[in-house]
Formats: C-alpha cells, structure tokens, sequence
C-alpha cells in the first residue's frame, strides 16, 4: 500500500489524527509480517548452529546476523516474531468475527424479543457466562481438549467474550426495536426474521462494528496470555506467549527475547486501540 | 492522545513485568530470612550448600528421593562407596570374598568403628539395621533391587523372623547369600537400605526418629529442620576420597537457583551445583566464575522413547529412521559444555570400557532408506510422501525437553514424520508415557542410581521392567537376546564375560531402536575461590569430592 492513497483515504474518512496515527502503524506492521519472513535468510524454525551460542552462554545476541538475536534454541527472534505478529492478527480477526457474529445474532434476538421468554433465558445464559471467570475457563478446556488450532483456539476465544458484547448490541437492539419504522414493520404483518434481517440489523451494525474495533487489543492479549501459559499451537510455532514465556528464563541475559515480543505486543495492542478511534469518533461526529 | 500512549505503555510496561514476574508466583518456599544466614564464610570450614529440593525423610528405610541419598553416605556410610575414579572401595567394610558363582558374599568389617550413638559397629548391628530396613513399612526394598537375597521375600511377608540370607557370623564377619548369582552386589550396598543405622534409632515409622549412623558426619540434636536446613559435623578425623575435607557440612534446603545464585555471590554458599539456564548465563558472564566452572560427568541420558508396541514405532525401520535423522551435534552448539549430543544408550558416569562400540548415528540418507523400507518412502525436494498420520509427542512442561523436542521434530519433518509436540505437567506426562498405549513418541531421559551399566539398563529395556502402569521400560520392548545379555551381565563377575554380554545387549538395542538416543546433560558447578581440591563424583550428582576450604580442613 503506497502512503499517500493511504493517508489521503484517512483524511477523505474524516479520521482523527490518533486513528490515522495508529492506521500507519498497523500498515507498517502487516508490511513487516509480510515482508520479513520472505525477505529473511534466517530461518523461524531452525537455529544458527553454524555460529553457536556464545562463549558466555548466552544465545546470539542482536547484531548483523541476527538484527534482534536468537533464542536459546538459536532461532532468529525476529522471523519468529513476524509469524507470531501474523499468528496473533489472524487468530484476532477470526475471534472477533465470531464474537461479533454471536453477538449479533444472540444481542438482536434478546432485544427484538424484549422482556419475552427467550429474551428472559438469554440474559440468564449471559449472567452466567459472565460469573465465569475467562483465563481459568479458557486454561481448563484448553488442557482437557489436547488439540487446539487455530480455529479451535477463536472459538475459545470467542466463547469467553461474547456475553459482554450481547449485552450491548441487545439494549441497541431493544431501543431500535420501540422505534416507529419497526412497530410499523410489525403492524403491516412483516415477518419477525425479515424485520431483523433487514431492518435491526442494519441499525445496529455499526456499533458491532465500534465494539469489535475495541475488542481487538484485549483479544491480542488474551491470545497472548492463553499461550504464555501453553493453551494454543504447540511449539514449534511461534507465537507472542510462547516466546514471553521461552524467554522469560533468559531475561537477566538475554533481554531480547522478553522485549521483542513485549514491544511488538505494545505496537500491535496501541496501533489496534488508535485505529478503533476512527469508528469511535465518527459516531460522536 | 497523550493519555492513550501514556496508557498504552504502562500497561506494555506492566505486561513486561507480568511475564517476567508470573513465572516466579507458584508455591516457593521463601527464601531464609537474611538474619539468620552465617557471616561470610571465607575462611571457614563449615562446607555451605544449597539445593531446591527437600528431603522428606533422613531414615534409609522410608527415604525414596534422590537428595537423601545424596546425604546418606556423610551420616550413615555404607560397605562399600565409590572413590573419585569411579571404583568402589571399601568404607565400613575392610575387605570381602565371595564365592565363585556371586552368590555368597562375606564381608569383613572395619575394626573399632562406633556408630554416633557411642554404640559399636559389628555385623549383628548391621543385620539388624536390614532388617529394619526390611520391615513391612520400609519403602527401601520397594524397587526389588534386594529381592534375591535369600529369606528376604519370607521375611517381608511374615513367615520368618529374621532374614536368612544376611547373618553375622561368630567371626564378627557378615555374610550375605542371594538366590541367584549378581556380581553387581557390591553396588547395592550403596542403595540406603544397606546403609546401616545406630541401634538406638526409633522405628520407621515413629516421628522419634534422628538420623544416627556409623559415617563421618552427625547430626547433632537441632541440627535438621524440617523444610529448612541440616547441620553435620565431623566425628573423626579420617578423611577418604568421597568425603569433603571439612569441619562440618550445612545445607540449606527449598532454595531456588535463584536465591543460590544470589548467596553464591555473597559469599554465604561454598559452591552451587543447580545452576538454571539464566543463573548460568549470568554467572558464565564474569570471566571470574567462568572460570570456576567445573562440569560433572554425565549421569542421564536423554532421547525419543519409541513405544515398540504402537504404530508407526512398531516397525523397526521407522525407529531406525528416526536414530538416524536426529543430527545431534546441534545440541552441543546450544548449550556447549552442559549438553552434550550421544548416540549411545550409557551416561559418562557409567560407559566402564563401552564407549567405542558402534551405535547409532546422524545419516540422513540411511533415514530416508529406513523410511522406505517401512513403507513410508519420502522426497524431501517436492515433501510427497511420508508416513500420513502426525504423531503426538509428549513433553513435560519446563523441562529440558520442551526445547529438545523442538529440534527433534524439525529433523523428523525432514525425513517425513510429522510429529505434534503436546506439553504436558510432569505428573500427566508420567502417567500418559509409562502406560501400555498411553503414547507412540515421548521425550525421556534416564539417570545412574549407581555405577554400573547392567543396572542402567535393565530399567528401561529388559522385558522384566514393563508394567501396564508406571513402566520404566516406557517403550514397552521385548528382546529375549537382550534380556539374557543383561541378566548374564548382572550375574557373571568374570569381567569378560560381562563386557561381552553387555556388547551384544547394547549392539540389539542400537539395532532394534526403542530409544533415540539424543543428548546428555552435564550438570555445571560453580565454586568460590577459596575452595580446594574439588572434584565432581563420579556418579552421585553435586557431591563435592576432596573437597576442602582454605584454613578450614580439620
């Protein structure tokens, strides 16, 4: 992506400068995710055994061979981190869609039903997953289920995060469902799934919309926190807990591996909070 | 805006720190408070040490972990002890014969010796204290390494009162009989049970008991607390090779690396011997403590545990395949010094004059050979091919085997074994890779209880050692050729013999393959300057042989 069409589109989008700010950054990190693992001739998965650990016991430090150093098993930390920066956006963008889609389907059904059985029975389901408390559910299943992938790991993901989310988009959906076009709708006999499908969910879109750019960085660190304690893709693939949680042993010597992944997690938990601000924004506008 | 980036940072920073610090909240035993560790030691000759574990018990006949035994020959002393070349020699016992098949041993005790309690050593007090070992609460028996000693299974059960096989004779000799011939006799009487205590020591059972033995140390009343802390003191003057050339000996109990690494640097420990990867790294740092390191010789080994009974590990060329796949010069080059590629089924501690057997080796080629003669042909130009299922490999969580198995699944891949590397708790792993079934591929490792090859094999691959639970021959293989190689091997004193028989067994298992044999690891210990004449044991780990500190020996 060239920067003008970039930062002209911002502007044309009426975005503030935070959300233009954290744009930049998201599109300088997706180049990097991209770029780095194709333009590097170090390998994510096997060590530099030629060069070695060195004389003092520390992996390969940052330097020419290695522009952020290895990790104990002398893998280059800075192609492990470009996949687990990939690992991390994906597995985001597939929690949140499911979120969101659970939460819109479930949120518009409670409000455009309210105070009614089905709309009483949900609110039940969602006090009760939100008594749960998420990382000691999210670690129980993760260790009994063996096999966690990627979509696995979304739907665990999702399934925590959902009950705050319904619990907004059905009281947007319940306010929309009082209004007149509605009521409306209903009195000339349109079917309750036509009246949803195409006159509450358009309305209430764009604040699943708002919430999902706000739930971008807390399911970064979610995902991050999963792995750090071993619920995810086992190694050797990387990603940003694992390598926190591999690098934590080395951090009085081998600081980098502790900070790359901290900072890349910072740059990506940032750039996603700057980025909501657009959609944010653009409703107070 | 400004608020956002401050917010933003802070909670990176606090992220940062989270991970740093999350490892560190399990269930630790705080460190000792620092008012109650001695002043600078330098100069003295009490011999400072710590480690992380605890010892559950300091009587021989409950006692099952390894630290304990690590203590027992200072307090008890045994028959027989290991001197620094790796050779026993007599300790409690002067001299001893035994007759032409192994089966009867006499033992001709040291004269004059007194247990702590004041009471004299004999062999009346030795049989004594083996049958106390013996009783039915004793755990000290448990691993049937006596189970041929002759009135034993009788005793154990009820039906005799005293063992026949362990009697002292009216010579004031001891005279030992077994079932059936075993020339590794003599290293038995390292194992606890042969470890004799005073007379006067409470029951296994009673929560009386003080640790009272005949060795070179004792534990003076308030000397050991519980969780914390043990304190012995020499009680004569004789100093043998495996006994540190000190006044006394203190260890201090619970203690992570890390703590140790920071008492180290004070000063207030003598030598540290469980250096973790950071600790080392920090330590390795200073050219002053690089060069204090000594590495001990390697007691374990460590390598793919290939259950002979499931698919795919039940062809005999993919287990080959996988020997010869695992490039294990890699290991040397992450973590030189400590860890160190093997090919070969023995630790240093035990390879006696094995070593230059042939066994198993990197070969690429070959790996792909073995692969298509298990019917599992493999192009790793185009990766068509292979064997089709991924295979679950075990782990135990932090331990070395989390990083291994990363690199043993890459060379796999290589050759078209796709392995899925699932880490487990300790306690899980154990259950899931000692069972019948419970898994195709695991990591393991093995380390030598005493110093003998015989009795480092026999565990993990004669046919005796499988149990559908708990089996320490956790890849379930069977090879008559292989069990009569180490049955005669355990029996014949007739050093030939043994060395023949322990060739053929070694030979069948580096053909047959039910481990890959990967790395070892050698434990590092870093010592002050002022300590003297150290040298790591030969087979017992962190035990500081002729050890001396400067203007402390007695």
């Amino acid at each position: 992506m060239r920067p003008e069409p970039l930062r002209s589109a911002a502007r044309a989008a009426g975005w503030p400068a935070s959300a233009r700010v954290g744009a930049w950054m998201f599109a300088a990190l997706l180049l990097a995710v991209v770029a780095i693992p194709i333009l590097s001739s170090s390998s994510a998965w096997d060590g530099d055994y030629q060069h070695g650990q060195m004389p003092d016991g520390r992996p390969i430090g940052p330097g020419a061979a290695h522009f952020l150093g290895t990790d104990r098993l002398l893998r280059d930390v800075l192609v492990r981190l470009a996949l687990a920066s990939a690992h991390s956006i994906e597995l985001t963008v597939l929690a949140c869609t499911l979120t969101a889609s659970i939460a819109l389907v479930l949120g518009c059904t409670a409000g455009y039903f309210e105070g009614r059985w089905l709309d009483r029975l949900m609110q039940v389901a969602i006090e009760i997953a939100l008594g749960f408390p998420a990382i000691l559910l999210l670690m129980t299943v993760g260790s009994v289920v063996r096999r966690v992938d990627l979509a696995g790991m979304a739907a665990l993901m999702a399934a925590v995060s959902w009950p705050w989310m319904t619990v907004t988009v059905r009281a947007r959906a319940a306010e929309v469902s009082r209004r007149d076009f509605i009521v409306g709708a209903r009195a000339l006999g349109a079917r309750d799934v036509h009246i949803l499908w195409r006159h509450l969910l358009p309305n209430v879109m764009p604040l699943a919309l708002r919430l999902v750019a706000l739930t971008v960085a807390p399911m970064i660190l979610l995902e991050t926190a999963l792995a750090y304690v071993g619920v995810g893709c086992p190694p050797p693939v990387p990603t940003l807990g694992r390598m926190l949680y591999e690098g934590q042993d080395a951090i009085l010597g081998a600081p980098w591996l502790v900070l790359a992944p901290a900072l890349v997690l910072t740059w990506i938990g940032v750039s996603a909070t700057l980025l909501s601000n657009a959609l944010v924004v653009e409703r107070r506008s | 805006m400004k608020q956002l980036y401050a917010a933003s940072l802070l909670s990176g920073l606090v992220l940062l720190l989270g991970a740093a610090a999350a490892r560190r909240c399990g269930p630790q035993t705080p460190p000792l408070p620092l008012t109650t560790l001695p002043p600078s030691r330098t100069g003295q000759s009490t011999l400072q040490l710590a480690t992380y574990a605890d010892v559950g018990t300091l009587d021989p006949a409950t006692s099952g972990d390894g630290l304990s035994a690590l203590i027992f020959p200072s307090i008890y002393g045994s028959l027989f002890e290991i001197d620094d070349t790796g050779v026993l020699t007599p300790y409690l016992a002067q001299s001893y014969s035994s007759n032409a098949d192994s089966r009867v041993y006499t033992f001709q005790l040291r004269p004059g010796l007194r247990f702590h309690d004041g009471s004299a050593f004999t062999a009346a007090t030795f049989v004594a204290s083996f049958e106390r070992a013996a009783g039915p609460h004793s755990i000290a028996m448990s691993d049937g390494a006596f189970e041929h000693v002759l009135g034993l299974a009788e005793f154990r059960a009820g039906t005799a009162q005293h063992i026949r096989g362990v009697e002292a004779l009216p010579s004031g000799e001891l005279r030992v009989s077994l079932t059936r011939s075993d020339a590794r006799f003599l290293s038995l009487s390292m194992l606890p049970a042969m470890r004799p205590v005073c007379p006067s020591a409470a029951a296994p059972t009673s929560t009386e008991f003080a640790p009272c033995g005949a060795g070179a140390f004792a534990v003076a009343p308030g000397g050991w607390v519980r969780g914390r802390e043990l304190t012995m003191h020499r009680t004569h003057a004789e100093s043998p090779p495996f006994i540190p050339n000190v006044e006394a000996v203190r260890w201090q109990f619970q203690t992570s690396s890390n703590t140790q690494r920071v008492l180290f640097l004070r000063g207030d420990l003598d030598m540290v011997g469980e250096v973790s990867y950071v600790d080392d790294m920090v330590l390795r740092a200073e050219p002053k403590w690089r060069n204090l390191l000594q590495f001990e010789p390697s007691r374990e080994v460590y390598g793919e545990i290939m259950n002979t009974r499931m698919a795919p590990f039940d062809n005999v060329h993919i287990r080959r395949a996988v020997s010869y796949a695992i490039d294990r010069r890699k290991f040397e080059r992450i973590k030189p010094g400590s860890m160190q590629g093997t090919a070969f089924p023995l630790p240093a501690a035990v390879i006696e004059d094995l070593a230059q057997l042939p066994c198993q080796y990197y070969d690429p080629t070959e790996a792909l050979r073995e692969m298509e003669l298990a019917g599992y042909p493999y192009n790793p130009r185009t990766g068509a091919g292979g064997y089709p299922h991924t295979i679950p490999y075990l782990v135990y969580a932090q331990g070395v085997g989390e990083y291994s198995a990363q690199v043993v699944a890459r060379d796999l891949e290589k050759i078209g074994l796709r392995v899925e590397i699932r880490v487990l708790s300790y306690q899980a792993y154990l259950a899931q890779a000692q069972r019948s079934g419970g898994s195709a591929i695991s990591f393991g490792g093995w380390a030598t209880d005493v110093p003998d090859a015989a009795a480092f094999l026999k565990p993990l691959f004669h046919s005796s050692a499988i149990s559908a639970e708990d089996s320490s021959n956790a890849a379930f293989y069977a090879n008559s050729l292989v069990d009569a190689a180490l049955d005669e091997a355990i029996a014949t004193s007739d050093a030939g013999m043994r060395h023949n028989a322990l060739a053929r067994a070694i030979h069948t298992l580096c053909e047959d393959a039910p481990w890959a044999f990967t790395f070892s690891l050698r434990a590092g210990i870093y010592t002050q300057g002022y300590v003297r004449g150290f040298r790591a044991h030969p087979a017992t780990r962190y035990w500081p042989f002729h050890t001396s500190l400067v203007g402390g020996a007695p």
